[in-house]
């Protein structure tokens, strides 16, 4: 049995001379449900289409149960479930075409399950698929990646198009999903308030890395939005190390902290501030702050 | 299967590919060139004439026109010649009923099942047809029947008491008495099926510089070329009434009444042999009567050793006189022959008396003296400089053993090319062959060393490893634009970026630059200082929860 | 991979019936100019049809992949339980398919008419053979052809390498004519031509 479903050694993937992924390294155990975070134009997608073997990497190793990406099997294809940003079907199909097709191609195909499914979805089967809307390709799209029992379920924002009921819908399948030992996904999302409700684990692309790759609650612990009052006007240089945003404004001083510690408390401490007050944060507001292109970064000088 | 051996596997296919599309592009230029000579030539010069023929006595009497021998490109239509050599009409030629690789000697169409044809897998001559049976009350039976003729005899059925052939090739049918050679036992037989008999002539020693290719009809691609004999005639003047002609017409020299035509009229078959002589085979004895010709002498007239492979046409028309006057026996007189050269740009005509000597010639002017020739010589040597060299060496070595129409088919060698041309050049000694040769191959191998610079210079740029660089180079270098277009294809389609540390182009795809060994830096891509990861952070001691912070309830209260 | 197969027939549906049609149509032609005692223009008649079902067999080959990469097929398909080589080896096989069955009666209306017109003797079925199998061959590689040219979203590059392609690989026939040699040259370029389109089609980008 494999301890990692996913595993990413060094990944780097250039388009055209421009790079996406700058060398990204990551490891999903099984029974994950992993939450893939970024801005547009991050990588997810890429990253994603590397893993399912669309998509040849540039340097680096993928593998996926266990195989390489752009060696997989049909039996391992057949393990996972795909569900594709912008939903890629045959749109001159029917329906009830390309259901018989995903029917015929699978390797283990739950009648009952999906039947359930487009009855709570009501696609209409002599319909061709570019006539669907948005929506309704994506319940249909949801519903041929979940039909075949998947050990892998990769989504790509899945709840592009879907209305608040549909998204509902999808969590709540998701969740099915998740209850069913052994099962695995990884997937990205735009909307966090519904990563945050059922991922275990978060990784978020920032400049072609994967600046966080952690649990969720550790990620909530470790990274921290202070405020803090000076005496006089807060000083320039704040000799703290992976500040993630910095913002000051007179004697006020906005804080945000990854892997805050002792030593940090310490270090903030020497410069005897008058007060120092957490905002929480949701994961939303850590995303925001991960991601935020003004950040206060410390150039490298070292090669990544 | 590794991924090299992967790749090799790939870029042969690819090779394999463009090297026929090319081949096919270059091949029909090539071809346009040569059909565009032909018309020049068939234009300006297609048609040779000989009178008098030098064969019979009169010849010369000023009352009498005298015989003419014609030879005539383009014989059965314009633009015919270079189309009658290429590979679809040569298989159909050959292979149709009648033709000469068909095996199929007779045949009745528009009757039921009449057929006369050699049969491999027996190695017997089979005739098969419908006999009339005269019936006792004079009415007459017709009655299938099958005969099968092997070298020891004729029989009802293929008994191995009649012997097998091994590889015959015949003269035009004749019920009578039909004429075969076998060329695996050096034999001529002479088939009677009407006796049931089978005659054998003396076997030819092994050693035996003559090796019959053709007995009966002499001709190849004879759609191209034709030979005619016109005799002579009574010259006709204003003065002349009706009795003086017929006087004449009683008086008619033997050269009035001379016949010529592919057919032999006697019981005298030319026999062509592989070396271009013409001999007489006496039908009735199956030995060798004499020389007819030397066909030879016309066709060293151009490159290459002389023999039937060496031209791209030949006609032979036999004339003949008859014995005496009015009877229906005939003599041979003598032969013409026109032959075409492989290039299909020269023709000759020669007039041979009945012991082979050659008493009249002509020929085609030089093609290079025809207007407009000069361009479309250097149109196909410039088509023909775009092969790949190899091809052209190969060509160079092989030129002497290609039969003269291969040329319109081949699509890799060249053996009608001016590298093959110079190779089968006997007035100079193989060093100035050679020397000739590397010449005309010098403009193909400089483009061949061009395009490998090429290559190179790409292959340096994209950091190529020093094994498939070679392949590249060493590839398009012998073969030119095709290996060229092979490595355009097949080459890694990589966008470069620019290394920070030596300016230039390097690949993304590799750990270091493969000009100055650095390792990557990305500068469009500032990664965050910091990492949020469960396995040891960036830079710093292992985290531990940190310490707790009072919460702001409310953004206000803090100040 | 019958799925794949049933897929690709329905889905290419229109060329196939379009060669079979015309298969149709050349065996009606030959049959009636034998009919007719026209059987002096069956040759060329059956030629000019050929060429016609050859640029058939390319469009087959370049609709394939033309519309698999405007659809993006293969994107959906290579997430379910195949292969990209399943998927291409089904697509040449309805290729292969299609030119045997366009060809493959067409050949046997000849040789009955041929039985019939002339009496049947062992020497002239080698030559159907050899003509026979050469145009088999030469549609399948015309097919190839439309493989190779058809993985491009440049609809002018596709119809003029399809007409180019075809001109060429028919003019192989009449450049060496038919019999082992072009077979074996086919042969070989057919094998090429699929390795190449295979090694394009399972590492490009879908």
């Amino acid at each position: 049995m494999l301890d990692n479903v996913i595993e990413v050694d060094g990944l780097v993937k250039y388009f055209d001379g421009r790079c996406i992924l700058g060398g990204i390294d990551l490891k999903v155990p099984r029974g994950c449900i992993y939450g893939l975070l970024g801005r547009n134009g991050s990588g997810k997608t890429t990253m994603i289409r590397i893993l399912l073997g669309l998509e040849p990497p540039t340097r680096g190793r993928t593998l996926v149960l266990g195989q390489d990406s752009m060696k997989l099997s049909a039996k391992t294809h057949g393990r996972i479930g795909y569900v594709a940003e912008g939903h890629h079907l045959i749109q001159g199909y029917k329906v009830q075409r390309l259901i018989n097709l995903c029917k015929g191609l699978s390797l283990q195909w739950n009648d009952d399950f999906f039947g359930h499914l487009m009855e709570t979805f009501r696609l209409p089967m002599d319909r061709r698929v570019k006539e669907l809307s948005a929506g309704m390709r994506a319940q249909l799209n949801l519903a041929l990646a979940m039909a075949i029992d998947p050990d892998l379920l990769i989504l790509d924002d899945p709840t592009l198009g879907l209305d608040t009921v549909a998204r509902r819908q999808f969590l709540e399948l998701a969740i099915d999903v998740i209850q069913r030992q052994g099962r695995t996904i990884l997937f990205s999302s735009h909307i966090l308030s519904d990563v945050e409700r059922i991922a275990d684990r978060i990784g978020v692309l920032v400049a072609g890395k994967l600046a966080v790759d952690c649990a969720l609650e550790d990620l909530k612990n470790r990274v921290r939005k202070l405020r803090v009052i000076f005496p006089e006007r807060a000083p320039q240089d704040l000799y703290i190390t992976e500040i993630i945003n910095q913002r000051a404004e007179g004697r006020e001083m906005v804080l945000t902290v990854a892997n805050w510690n002792q030593q940090k408390k310490a270090i903030l401490d020497t410069f005897g501030p008058e007060s120092c007050t957490e905002t929480p944060m949701t994961l939303e507001d850590i995303f925001i702050e991960c991601t935020r292109p003004a950040s206060a970064v410390v150039p490298q000088e070292s090669e990544v | 299967m590794n991924a090299r051996r992967y790749d090799i596997i790939h870029i042969f296919a690819t090779g394999i590919v463009v090297m026929l599309l090319v081949s096919l592009v270059l091949f029909w230029a090539r071809f346009f060139c040569q059909m565009n000579q032909y018309a020049l030539v068939s234009n300006a010069a297609g048609q040779l004439q000989v009178r008098p023929t030098g064969l019979f006595e009169g010849e010369d009497d000023p009352n009498v026109v005298p015989c003419r021998v014609t030879a005539r490109m383009n014989a059965s239509g314009p633009l015919i010649g270079p189309f009658v050599v290429l590979g679809v009409a040569q298989y159909l030629q050959s292979r149709v009923p009648l033709g000469p690789d068909s095996h199929i000697y007779w045949w009745a169409p528009n009757e039921v099942d009449q057929w006369l044809y050699y049969d491999p897998s027996l190695g017997l001559m089979v005739h098969k047809g419908i006999a009339e049976v005269p019936q006792p009350d004079g009415s007459v039976n017709l009655r299938h029947f099958i005969n099968y003729a092997g070298p020891e005899g004729i029989g009802e059925a293929p008994t191995k008491e009649l012997g097998r052939f091994i590889s015959p090739i015949t003269s035009v049918y004749y019920p009578r008495r039909w004429v075969a050679y076998d060329q695996g036992l050096r034999r001529f037989y002479a088939i009677q099926w009407r006796d049931g008999t089978v005659e054998k002539g003396p076997e030819l020693p092994e050693d035996s510089t003559c090796r019959p290719v053709q007995i009966g009809v002499l001709e190849k691609n004879s759609m191209c070329l034709d030979v005619r004999f016109v005799p002579a005639s009574i010259r006709e003047k204003p003065e002349d009434t009706s009795d003086t002609r017929a006087d004449a017409e009683r008086e008619r020299p033997s050269v009035l009444t001379a016949i010529g035509g592919p057919w032999p009229m006697t019981d005298l078959l030319p026999v062509l042999d592989a070396s271009g002589r013409i001999h007489l085979l006496d039908s009735e004895t199956l030995e060798f009567a004499g020389g007819a010709s030397s066909a030879a002498a016309s066709l060293s007239y151009w490159d290459g050793p002389p023999g039937p492979d060496s031209v791209a046409a030949f006609s032979v028309s036999l004339i003949s006189v008859p014995k005496r006057r009015g009877s229906r026996e005939w003599t041979h007189a003598g032969c013409a022959v026109a032959t075409l050269s492989r290039e299909l740009t020269a023709m000759r005509l020669d007039v041979f008396d009945p012991n082979g000597r050659s008493v009249a010639s002509a020929k085609t002017p030089s093609y290079l003296e025809l207007p407009g020739a000069s361009a479309w010589v250097a149109a196909r040597f410039v088509v023909e400089s775009l092969h790949p060299p190899v091809f052209m060496l190969a060509s160079y070595f092989t030129a002497s053993s290609s039969e003269a129409t291969t040329g319109y088919r081949s699509l890799f060698l060249l053996p009608n090319s001016f590298v093959a041309t110079k190779a089968r050049d006997r007035s100079v000694g193989w060093v100035g062959r050679f020397g000739a040769s590397l010449m005309l191959m010098l403009p193909a191998v400089a483009l061949g060393i061009f395009l490998a610079w090429r290559v190179a210079r790409d292959a340096d740029r994209i950091g190529l490893s020093h094994e498939a660089k070679m392949l590249g180079v060493l590839g398009t270098f012998a073969l030119g634009l095709p290996g060229y277009l092979t490595y355009r294809l097949t080459r890694p389609k990589i966008a470069l970026v620019t290394c920070r540390n030596c300016g230039l182009g390097r690949r993304p795809d590799r750990e270091k630059c493969h000009h100055c060994g650095s390792p990557w830096h990305v500068p469009e891509l500032i990664p965050p200082a910091w990492r949020v990861v469960e396995e040891g952070n960036w830079g710093v001691e292992e985290a531990q929860p940190g310490p707790a912070v009072p919460q702001a309830e409310d953004a206000s209260e803090a100040l | 991979m019958l799925a794949l197969i049933a897929r690709e027939i329905r889905d290419q549906f229109v060329y196939i019936g379009a060669c079979c049609s015309l298969s149709a149509i050349m065996i009606g032609s030959a049959v009636s100019l034998y009919v007719w005692s026209m059987a002096e223009g069956l040759f060329l008649f059956s030629a000019v049809l050929m060429s016609v079902l050859f640029i058939g067999f390319c469009v087959l080959g370049a609709s394939q992949m033309y519309a698999d990469r405007a659809n993006r097929i293969s994107v959906l398909l290579s997430t379910m339980a195949v292969t990209r080589s399943r998927i291409l080896a089904a697509r040449v096989l309805v290729g292969a398919l299609t030119v045997l069955v366009s060809l493959i009666p067409f050949v046997i209306t000849i040789v009955v008419l041929l039985q019939i017109a002339i009496p049947p003797v062992k020497f002239y079925s080698r030559m159907v053979w050899e003509i026979s199998a050469s145009a088999i061959l030469t549609g399948f590689a015309c097919y190839c052809i439309g493989l190779l040219i058809g993985w491009t979203s440049n609809k002018s590059r596709l119809i003029l390498g399809t007409l180019l392609g075809v001109v060429l690989m028919t003019s192989i026939l009449v450049a060496k004519g038919f019999g082992p040699s072009v077979m074996l040259l086919l042969l070989l370029f057919i094998a090429a031509a699929l390795t190449h389109t295979w090694h394009k089609f399972t590492s490009v980008s879908l």
